[in-house]
């Protein structure tokens, strides 16, 4: 009933885009996604309160599952506070002047992922997941910097490559299974997979994983992600970051595994895959220095820490008994990280947006002293960094506690270690965000004396984030019932959670915290003296605005410990870049032979950058040219005959086609 | 009755949290002084140079509100800590008594001390902030993979559990003596004490930092470092002597608690004066090597070692 109504305000954004004032047409279309977004948490609560429900779509068949209406929670939401801080945000972009680029690229965005999460027939899943990974793309190169189009046309080319061929060779598989375009729905499909020999469910998984773990940025394939959200407008990224990472999420549950099955090792691997790229995307972002680098790398981070969930859940579910228990809980953990990481990584992309929208740059050496300046701002990064770090009583640490539990608990070598990589890279999460405010809000800069405020819609999309980190974490009751389709046996009601024995109480904790502080801020109030600039060793030629650690010095000693790490890194992106030389080198063998320089004849085609720089000609284009040539030449000369001319040429060519037929 | 004891149980661990720790911190004192042939300061130096602090007003190096509040959550985390462990066999407040909670929210203390020292434009409180997290970098992953070995030994996360339910292994052992060396390292005592390094970066995050306010952070400091030095001791001692049943027992075992935990701090004290702080390049070193070492305990543990 609401999705309807959703996706019909995403078109109506898309057309307002045709408003011809970039400012208007940008307000307007991010004005409906808003609508939009709010009527998907409608469906939402809808799907809660009456149970899964199938909707015809404008001949679309919709499913819309408790599974699809998790996604569509955290759509929802990231979509709800994004498009209100999307309204004066996209002012930056004015220069551009396409506002209905953007327009129509987010709001098909936005409806493209609530199309996918809900579909219920693989060729509309696959169209759909074009029509995210199109409209994303496009979104990506907006700024149309040099620098930002590049990457965004890596981001289109690994998604071609890695996404596109997979799911395309996935759909012929499922297609050859069920043998008819027409009944190509999700339940179709689960039955043909049943008597399907095992080697084609292998084939079939295989290719949809490594769709999915390319979507989510999981190692080796987390190589587009940091360049990508950099380049993309901060409240695409947020988007991507929250949103189009967990559409992922929800291919491997709804189609790995509900479609397929799932195993104890396929589980095993996840799990792997999972504390593997926990590890990579959270040591890489510590040594980021670039606020929107450092976020992307933490979202691959994340994603890790949801996968291990998840796969947790995926092998140790099929055990059944109390280690079946046990993995529901890992599931239900990786569910409900999937959420806070949606809305705690798109309030931190927003936040970093507002310091662009005020100072240009997000570049962390260069920034500081903002918190005077951008108290609101300052407070939703503290809020959302706290979160991501897992500090309680933010919502991160109840989702990563659990984790934790259902780690150290699984009895299995493989998965606790995950937990305990998990727990090490908390750590590691912790000092990253510590510098990422301290290096924009912390100290007091001249140089950022002049900064304001960001304007009232921007600051409210941070807070409804923000909030939420802090709600979500003190009441978590108030969202497990529509996060736990595992049916884990979670403990508590609105003011417990945990696993068994395992509880934590987090309104207690606030409730003694906030006694405690308030207590001892009363009871020992403080009272200052004099106000005096801070200490700098009595020196009076210091450059004040300079009188810090900047961001590249913070951890310098622990990165140079673990350079080998890095190194190691390094090394496996030069493989894979000679592997990608060596691809394209290969395209262009195979190209030498289609393509032709034009304005230098016989020049070899060395390298991509020779076909970008001289006039080419393709392989069709040359053989066609004869015609096309005498098309030309015919299309110059006909005007130029005389009336006459033209009856004499027409009677003479009469003639000689009657001659030939008589002759014949 | 059973509530009237609980009661009396959870106000002696009050009283004890909230006035030992200082005086810990005189004992420290007095025995470093003894180890030089010195007389030292009376047990109660450390609570007279509180109340000293607490009656002085603070310098306000910046407007920002974060370094108002920050001494007082980091005094609230560390309370809230302290109240989580066991006094005899009673838990003051149970807000989620596992490890795990109680890990987070001693990190707190060292959270909240990092963002104050990053709210003043100063380099040394910066310098000090950084160098608190970096130690943190390197000790929370040896910490978290302790807490794995007692978690597989006891079959859960949960304290009551850990307990009750430890066996004495090889692997336990050696958990132990790691997990003494990394509380010791998170307590910042010498030679761990680079965050704040009083010779070389001026108090690090504290260094802005004067009268009350000053004083407030002081005080969190003593109370979380007590609170893992009793949660180590109960640790240590609880599993071990069997159920409590009767208050007379969980009395004896308060005792025994409070007599350990005044006893281990001349050792820290003696520990503390014959060392000199590492520089941080080394701490990471160590605490990375630590790291290894207890990746073969967990190893171990799964064995059944």
């Amino acid at each position: 009933m609401f999705i309807e109504y959703a996706i019909g305000a995403f078109i109506l954004g898309g057309l307002l885009g045709f408003i011809r004032d970039y400012k208007s047409a940008v307000k307007a279309s991010s004005f409906m996604a808003f609508l939009g977004s709010l009527l998907l948490l409608g469906e939402v609560y809808n799907v809660y309160t009456n149970g899964p429900v199938k909707v015809n779509l404008y001949g679309l068949p919709l499913n819309v599952t408790d599974v699809s209406a998790v996604f569509l929670l955290i759509i929802g939401i990231v979509g709800t506070a994004v498009s209100l801080y999307a309204i004066s945000y996209m002012d930056i972009f004015e220069r551009t002047g396409k506002g209905w680029v953007y327009a129509i690229a987010y709001n098909t965005f936005l409806a493209s992922m609530a199309l996918v999460v809900t579909v219920d027939s693989m060729e509309y899943f696959v169209v759909s997941w074009e029509l995210m990974t199109l409209s994303s793309f496009i979104l990506v190169f907006f700024s149309e910097r040099k620098r930002d189009v590049n990457a965004s046309a890596k981001y289109y080319i690994t998604m071609h490559f890695l996404d596109t061929i997979p799911l395309f060779l996935a759909l012929g598989t499922a297609y050859s299974l069920v043998g008819s375009f027409d009944k190509l729905s999700f339940e179709n499909i689960g039955s043909a997979l049943m008597t399907a020999p095992a080697h084609t469910k292998i084939v079939f998984g295989g290719l949809l994983l490594i769709a999915f773990m390319t979507k989510s940025g999981i190692t080796p394939f987390q190589f587009w992600v940091a360049e990508t959200y950099r380049a993309a407008p901060s409240s695409v990224s947020a988007v991507m970051a929250g949103a189009m990472e967990k559409v992922a999420l929800y291919g491997l549950i709804a189609l790995v595994w509900k479609l397929v099955g799932t195993t104890y090792s396929l589980g095993l691997l996840v799990a792997l895959l999972g504390a593997i790229t926990l590890t990579v995307g959270t040591l890489y972002a510590l040594r980021e220095t670039n606020a929107k680098r450092l976020l992307a790398y933490h979202s691959v981070g994340q994603m890790g820490y949801i996968w291990l969930g998840i796969g947790i859940g995926m092998a140790l579910i099929p055990k059944g008994g109390a280690l079946g228990a046990i993995g529901a809980l890992g599931a239900f953990a990786g569910l409900f990280h999937a959420l806070n990481h949606a809305i705690f990584k798109s309030s931190l992309f927003l936040s970093a947006g507002a310091v662009e929208y005020r100072t240009g740059t997000v570049e962390l050496n260069e920034l500081g002293g903002l918190g005077k300046h951008m108290k609101w701002t300052a407070l939703a990064a503290l809020f959302a960094s706290l979160a991501i770090s897992g500090v309680p009583p933010f919502n991160g640490f109840i989702s990563k506690w659990l984790i934790y539990v259902s780690g150290y608990q699984s009895g299995n070598l493989l998965l606790a270690f995950g937990a305990v990589l998990a727990a090490l890279i908390s750590a590691a999460t912790l000092a990253s965000f510590v510098k990422f405010y301290g290096t924009q809000f912390g100290g007091e800069m001249e140089r950022y004396e002049e900064v304001r405020e960001v304007p009232g819609t921007m600051i409210a999309g941070q807070w409804i984030l923000a909030g939420l980190t802090l709600l979500i974490g003190i009441f978590p009751g108030t969202v497990t019932g529509v996060l736990n389709v595992f049916n884990a046996p979670v403990e508590g009601n609105l003011y417990k959670i945990g696993f068994k024995s395992v509880l934590f109480s987090p309104v207690l904790f606030v409730i003694l915290l906030g006694v405690l502080v308030f207590g001892f801020y009363l009871a020992l109030k403080p009272s200052y003296g004099k106000e005096a600039k801070p200490w700098d060793c009595g020196s009076t030629q210091i450059d004040e605005d300079e009188y810090r650690i900047n961001a590249e010095g913070y951890y310098i000693k622990y990165e140079r410990k673990i350079d080998g790490f890095y190194r190691f890194g390094d090394w496996f992106y030069a493989v894979g870049a000679a592997i990608i030389h060596y691809i394209v080198r290969g395209y262009i063998w195979m190209a030498s032979y289609f393509v032709k320089i034009v304005d230098t004849p016989y020049t070899k085609v060395e390298s991509v950058a020779d076909l970008r720089k001289s006039e080419v000609l393709y392989g069709d284009e040359e053989a066609l040219k004869p015609l096309v040539r005498f098309l030309r030449i015919a299309c110059d000369v006909l005007p130029g005959i005389r009336l006459g001319t033209f009856v004499v040429l027409a009677l003479i060519t009469v003639g000689v086609v009657i001659g030939i037929l008589m002759a014949l | 009755m059973e509530t009237a004891v609980k009661l009396g149980f959870s106000l002696a661990g009050i009283i004890i949290m909230l006035f030992l720790p200082p005086y810990l911190d005189g004992i420290a004192r007095r025995v470093k002084a003894r180890l030089q042939y010195r007389r030292g300061p009376p047990l109660s130096q450390t609570w007279y140079d509180l109340r000293k602090l607490f009656g002085m007003p603070s310098v306000k190096p910046t407007k920002k509100a974060l370094f108002t509040w920050a001494p007082y959550i980091a005094l609230a985390s560390a309370i809230s800590a302290a109240l989580l462990l066991p006094y005899g066999n009673v838990v003051p407040v149970d807000f989620g008594y596992n490890l795990v909670v109680f890990f987070y929210v001693v990190l707190m203390v060292s959270v909240f001390l990092m963002l104050a020292g990053l709210t003043v434009q100063n380099a040394f409180s910066h310098l000090g902030s950084a160098r608190e997290m970096q130690v943190i970098l390197t000790v929370e992953p040896l910490i978290a993979i302790l807490y794995g070995v007692l978690a597989y030994n006891s079959g859960s996360l949960d304290l009551y559990t850990i307990m009750t339910g430890l066996h004495l292994t090889p692997s336990l052992v050696l958990t132990y003596i790691l997990l003494a060396y990394a509380l010791y390292v998170e307590s910042g005592f010498v030679p761990f004490d680079i965050a704040e390094a009083e010779q070389e970066v001026i108090g690090g995050p504290l260094s802005e930092y004067s009268g009350r306010l000053l004083g407030v952070f002081y005080y969190a400091i003593y109370i979380k470092r007590f609170a893992l030095l009793w949660f180590f001791i109960s640790l240590l001692t609880l599993p071990w002597i069997g159920p409590i049943g009767t208050p007379e027992k969980a009395a004896l075992v308060l005792a025994l608690q409070f007599v350990l935990t005044v006893a281990f701090y001349p050792i820290i004290a003696a520990l503390e004066a014959t060392n000199a702080r590492l520089r941080i390049d080394h701490v990471v070193k160590m605490n990375t090597r630590a790291f290894f070492a207890g990746l073969i305990i967990l190893a171990m543990a799964f064995m059944g070692w």
